[in-house]
């Protein structure tokens, strides 16, 4: 039995973020559906443009072997590319190589 | 009908989460130690690479880096390996009802149900291990038995991420061999005391004369012997399972001693209302108080006394705490920490003997008082209603009487 009187209300703390070459944390924008489920539909990185997701062809619980992390995989298709985005809750990153990741925020 | 009960094992969970996280350690030796910046602390999982250099869990950092130069430390992250844990344990919970958490990594899943066999356990068993290791990126041993103790001994015979199956007709053949000490519960100081007696394995253990082993080892000894015979029968608990409570207690250690007995009204107060508060949130009245304090010199005393009636009022709860207090404790002041807890518990719809002369209708509102409380405290906060004698010293009136407890890992006799 756990019991926690708080004295202060816990502040909502942020996410720790681990860096590393193929991981790119971005902001989203997206539909949170009446059954639960998260759609995302743009992406961007801190100062970067908006990356449209054109579709979301597939999405499961996996880890994200190249990046480092774990959490909800979306396969988005963006344009003629497909990439991963991550909810590795409460954080959001793209996992991408240097290619794809230059081609997919340059919008080429 | 023979049940069958999976123990799931995460490998190495620990390192396994920190390498998940961080690409550029997988092909290294990794170890999670404590505090390394402090040239203290000690290693608390590895991985294969470093289990291959020799490091053992437990043994300090600085001897695991002399062993293996390369080794790559990294501090626990907690949170972390907690959220993995509840994932695991959604997992499996999309299999049975009963699963039973044994620390972060372990659990125990019971798949016992009209028609379920063994082959379907291992089955199942071979879809988690693969689901696991799928979708959340670690590896998991899994063993499958028709006991909790066998399938435990299961997860640990082959490992990483694989499978292994004890039936429980030809369980002899394949574990009776085994060393004594791979049983839960024979640990180095048991395995020392069966080998004078030269029972080296689990098959040694099983055939020994009982009133040999009650005689070395007592009652424990007969409950290892049914274990390696296959005759534990203890219950894979429900997902919902809570202990029965027997007490429900809270003790402080304030911030500076008690020294007068204002203080310890004032300490005994705080911690009356805590306990009251814990009792009318489980439903329970109790008719016993106990009062415990412990010397500056960490000479702990307790006594107890029964109530006329059973309460739930933290008044009446710490009047006597008051009362016990003066005519036991009140010469040994000053005290370093004290605590109140109350037992013989009975639930609080359960009917009560009225007084005709006594106070009924008071303690009726008062209780519905404190019921209101406990609902603004809820809302707003523990430190939003508090008592004029917890004000009476400012240092006191911080302290938050009701703290977290949760430890790791939960015994295994918790039912």
């Amino acid at each position: 039995m756990v019991y926690a009187f708080l004295k202060y209300t816990l502040l909502e703390v942020d996410g720790v973020q681990r860096q590393s070459p193929c991981k790119h944390y971005v902001k989203v924008r997206a539909d949170h559906l009446l059954s639960g489920r998260v759609r995302p539909l743009m992406f961007r990185t801190e100062d970067g443009p908006t990356v449209i997701i054109d579709a979301v062809e597939d999405e499961r619980e996996a880890p994200a072997l190249k990046a480092g992390g774990q959490g909800m995989r979306y396969l988005c298709r963006v344009g003629e590319r497909h990439v991963f985005l991550f909810y590795d809750e409460p954080l959001w990153f793209i996992e991408a190589d240097q290619v794809l990741a230059e081609a997919i925020f340059s919008g080429g | 009908m023979s049940r069958v009960i999976l123990h799931c094992d995460a490998n190495s969970f620990y390192a396994a989460v920190e390498m998940l996280y961080d690409p550029s350690i997988r092909d290294k030796p990794v170890a999670v130690g404590g505090s390394v910046e402090a040239r203290h602390g000690i290693i608390l999982t590895k991985n294969q690479k470093a289990k291959a250099c020799g490091i053992r869990t437990g043994e300090a950092i600085w001897q695991a880096r002399q062993k293996c130069p390369g080794l790559v430390c990294v501090p626990p992250d907690y949170p972390l390996y907690v959220r993995f844990s509840k994932k695991m344990r959604r997992l499996y919970e999309q299999y049975s009802d009963r699963v039973e958490s044994f620390g972060l990594d372990e659990a125990w899943i019971d798949l016992t149900n009209p028609g379920v066999t063994i082959a379907d356990g291992e089955r199942i068993a071979h879809q988690i291990r693969q689901r696991v290791k799928e979708e959340l990126g670690i590896t998991v041993s899994v063993g499958v038995s028709f006991n909790k103790i066998f399938a435990k001994l299961g997860s640990d015979m082959k490992k990483p991420d694989a499978v292994t199956v004890i039936p429980p007709d030809s369980f002899r053949e394949r574990i009776w061999r085994l060393p004594a000490g791979e049983l839960l519960y024979v640990g180095p100081s048991t395995q020392r005391k069966l080998a004078r007696m030269n029972v080296r394995t689990i098959g040694d253990l099983a055939q020994l004369d009982t009133g040999v082993i009650q005689y070395c080892l007592g009652k424990n000894g007969l409950l290892l012997k049914a274990y390696a015979n296959g005759l534990d029968e203890s219950p894979v608990m429900p997902v919902d399972f809570r202990a029965a409570i027997k007490s429900v207690g809270n003790s402080t250690t304030p911030p500076h001693d008690i020294a007068t007995a204002e203080d310890a009204r004032c300490i005994y107060y705080l911690l009356a209302e805590s306990v009251a508060a814990r009792l009318r949130q489980e439903g329970f009245r109790a008719r016993c108080v106990t009062i415990s304090a412990r010397t500056t010199e960490l000479v702990t005393r307790s006594h107890q006394r029964m109530l006329k009636r059973p309460t739930n009022l933290s008044g009446e709860i710490a009047a006597m705490a008051m009362q016990l207090f003066h005519e036991r404790f009140g010469d040994g002041l000053p005290y370093r920490s004290v605590g109140i807890s109350c037992s013989h518990l009975t639930l609080d719809d359960a009917p009560i003997q009225l007084d005709c002369l006594g106070d009924e209708d008071r303690r009726i509102a008062v209780e519905s008082m404190e019921r209101s409380i406990d609902d603004l405290r809820r809302r707003f906060g523990h430190q939003v209603v508090q008592r004029g004698v917890v004000l009476t010293d400012r240092g006191f009136a911080d302290i938050n009487p009701v703290e977290d407890h949760t430890i790791h890992p939960v015994p295994f006799f918790s039912g």
